[in-house]
């Protein structure tokens, strides 16, 4: 995985979104910030399922609790799940229009956070209300600018 | 590809459950809580590049009128030191009159605030101070009006500490006036902390100050924490909801203090 030509371009825009999610924001904005590595994460496995997959959807998943504190492994169980869905349909889910992609993407990103919100609260973090979901709704709106960028990319530096 | 994900998730929850604290891990830990801070501050460098740039083309007046006010509020500041002095002096013959117990005096060190982190859930600071300061788990936070917080996790030269505002924290209290004792709990909400176990008939009033009552010993006594904000007694429930806004700014200000315990200073 690590030799195979442009393996770079998908560790950096990794790096380059975990940096994104890092960059601080006002507190009543907090909510609402996209899951960025998720994103990329999920963009990666949808165009080149032999190549990425589960293995990276934990290292990413590990890399986002690390940043943000939380236990580590809650975030990577979730996205190695969602990354296991994507890996069995993507052959439907890039048949989709950018609408349904979106709205497919809202739901594994909403999974991953429901599967973490629960194994937090075993070890005794709280979650007050359902606002833990509401980056899936804000991911989900840049699903598509996203896929466009990461696309011109892969495309730009050839990564098959 | 199923081998593989049972595996991945393997290892996952066997990270959450089985290493979670466990010693072993401590180096690794403190290693990527450090390698997080670099991240943290990497991200805020062009945000802070833009705050320093302000700060340097502030025109003159501003300066002047800024340097005027921080003068009054020195002088202010020095009288009320003096005033103190006084107080202290007076408190610890009380105290040795009493024959009461030791006081603990507490000495500050100053650390930067790097960044929130990205939990959302979770109300957290990345602080630049770390073990090689001396900082520990459990250590109390001040900012510049009253308690911010605990550290909960250290590395060696960054660490994180929880706000009084998270859901998970609590912090025991005494109400300044009269001297009754509650628990300000977190609501996960920057602004409002609820105080538990507040009977009725109990004497509170909206605008009283609360401090840490230092029972628990984790926290030193007699830093402000919160002001009461309302108070709902409910006909038929023995205890009263009681609401209060914590004094510290919790999302402002760029630096924050910590408390070091020295050795007891017998009465002073």
């Amino acid at each position: 995985m690590f030799a195979e030509r442009g393996s770079w371009v998908i560790f950096a825009s990794i790096f380059v979104a975990l940096f994104i999610v890092a960059i601080p924001v006002p507190v009543s904005w907090r909510g609402f910030v996209p899951d960025w590595s998720l994103l990329v994460l999920f963009y990666w496995v949808l165009a080149l399922p032999g190549r990425v997959g589960v293995l990276l959807a934990c290292v990413v998943g590990v890399l986002t609790d690390l940043l943000d504190g939380s236990p580590v492994g809650a975030t990577a169980v979730g996205s190695v799940l969602a990354v296991l869905v994507i890996l069995v349909s993507y052959q439907r889910i890039r048949q989709f229009d950018g609408l349904k992609q979106s709205l497919v993407m809202g739901l594994l990103i909403s999974l991953v956070h429901l599967i973490e919100q629960r194994l937090e609260t075993f070890l005794g973090w709280q979650h007050v209300g359902t606002d833990f979901l509401l980056p899936a709704a804000t991911s989900l709106l840049f699903w598509v600018p996203v896929r466009n960028c990461l696309r011109s990319l892969r495309r730009y530096y050839e990564v098959q | 590809m199923g081998w593989r994900a049972t595996l991945a998730i393997g290892c996952c929850l066997l990270l959450l459950f089985y290493f979670r604290d466990h010693p072993a891990l401590e180096a690794p830990r403190q290693f990527t809580l450090d390698t997080a801070a670099i991240v943290y501050r990497v991200a805020a460098a062009p945000k802070s590049a833009f705050v320093g740039l302000g700060d340097f083309f502030q025109s003159h007046s501003t300066l002047r009128s800024e340097k005027e006010r921080l003068e009054q509020e020195n002088l202010v500041l020095k009288g009320q030191t003096q005033k103190l002095a006084a107080v202290l002096a007076e408190n610890g013959r009380y105290r040795a009159l009493l024959r009461s117990a030791e006081t603990l005096e507490r000495e500050v060190m100053v650390a930067e605030i790097i960044a929130m982190t990205a939990a959302r859930s979770r109300h957290e600071l990345v602080i630049d101070k770390g073990t090689a300061d001396a900082v520990h788990v459990g250590q109390p936070l001040l900012g510049a009006d009253g308690l911010m917080g605990q550290v909960v996790r250290v590395g060696q030269y960054s660490s994180h500490a929880l706000l009084i505002t998270d859901a998970t924290h609590a912090v025991p209290v005494q109400v300044l006036r009269s001297g009754v004792r509650g628990l300000a709990e977190g609501t996960g909400e920057l602004n409002r902390l609820v105080v538990r176990h507040i009977a009725a008939t109990t004497d509170i009033e909206e605008g009283d100050i609360l401090v840490t009552s230092g029972l628990g010993g984790l926290f030193p006594a007699g830093y402000p924490v919160a002001t009461v904000k309302t108070i709902v007694k409910q006909p038929g429930s023995s205890f009263s909801q009681v609401m209060a806004v914590p004094i510290a700014s919790l999302d402002r200000g760029r630096h924050v203090m910590l408390a070091i315990e020295l050795a007891p200073s017998g009465s002073q």
